[in-house]
């Protein structure tokens, strides 16, 4: 992953934010060069967490990867990160999230205040050690 | 969509850019329930002004970013396109790229366009649109 290719997004919560993003993870994962069924498990992923959000406004950070995209959600409050995971839970199916992702992590490295990241892979391909570059 | 809304993307200057900021204006257009022809003419236009941006606005070889802010209020759409490089320069005397069309038809396709270049270097293209009514065929 390369800082350089980052796709940074501040946007109004609700519909807005539903279209706009499910359309930008889309197209960043794209050039992430996934499948078109994991390209579908980034949106997924991306809907169930902007279910889970409570706040006016959403902030994302999406990063193409070699073979994958990361999405950070954030800056959050402390403690937010989890929150929205724990809101991501379905009664007998359990967390979309994990269940579709490479690696879930709450980020305190990137600034004063936590981000919600999210690694989807290729093919649920460990890509934990191009994330940090 | 009531009230104001906004989108705002801070990406690389690059070609790739491009789809992500058309796409951003796309799910704008679905929330909002644009007419088709609208979109087509505001993603022209946004298009057009990004590409000035990732052609124009830095050095080659150099890495420089390209910030887009999209505001919807009641029947207006407001998009400003900012470098923070040596500037939006209009095509009118450049073939080296594009349709060299650039800032005349972006003013064509808007209801206004000011350009702005501030003393630190970077430079605002704000394009006002009115955003046609569902049933308006326009």
């Amino acid at each position: 992953m390369t800082k350089a290719r980052q796709v940074e997004v501040h946007l109004t919560a609700g519909p807005i934010a539903d279209a706009v993003l499910r359309r930008l993870v889309s197209a960043v994962a794209a050039q992430g060069d996934l499948p078109i069924d994991r390209i579908q498990d980034a949106t997924l992923i991306m809907d169930s967490l902007l279910g889970a959000i409570a706040t006016d406004r959403v902030s994302a950070l999406l990063m193409p990867l070699e073979r994958g995209i990361e999405i950070a959600i954030g800056p959050l409050p402390d403690g937010e990160g989890s929150r929205i995971l724990s809101a991501t839970e379905l009664p007998e199916v359990g967390s979309v999230v994990h269940g579709l992702s490479d690696r879930v992590w709450i980020d305190t490295q990137r600034g004063p205040q936590e981000y919600l990241c999210v690694l989807v892979g290729k093919n649920g391909t460990d890509l934990a050690q191009n994330t940090r570059q | 969509m009531s009230g104001e809304s906004s989108v705002e993307l801070a990406l690389p200057a690059r070609p790739e850019s491009l789809t992500i900021v058309r796409q951003a204006l796309s799910g704008l257009a679905e929330a909002g329930r644009w007419n088709a022809t609208f979109l087509t003419d505001a993603k022209i236009a946004l298009s057009e002004a990004c590409s000035n941006v990732v052609v124009h606005a830095y050095p080659e070889g150099t890495d420089g970013m390209l910030t887009v802010v999209m505001t919807v209020a009641e029947d207006q759409l407001v998009v400003l396109v900012r470098d923070h490089g040596v500037g939006i320069v209009p095509r009118i005397n450049n073939r080296g790229a594009g349709l060299g069309l650039g800032l005349p038809l972006i003013a064509a396709l808007t209801n206004e366009v000011r350009v702005r270049s501030a003393d630190d270097g970077h430079t605002e293209v704000t394009m006002i649109f009115t955003v046609p009514s569902n049933g308006d065929p326009r």
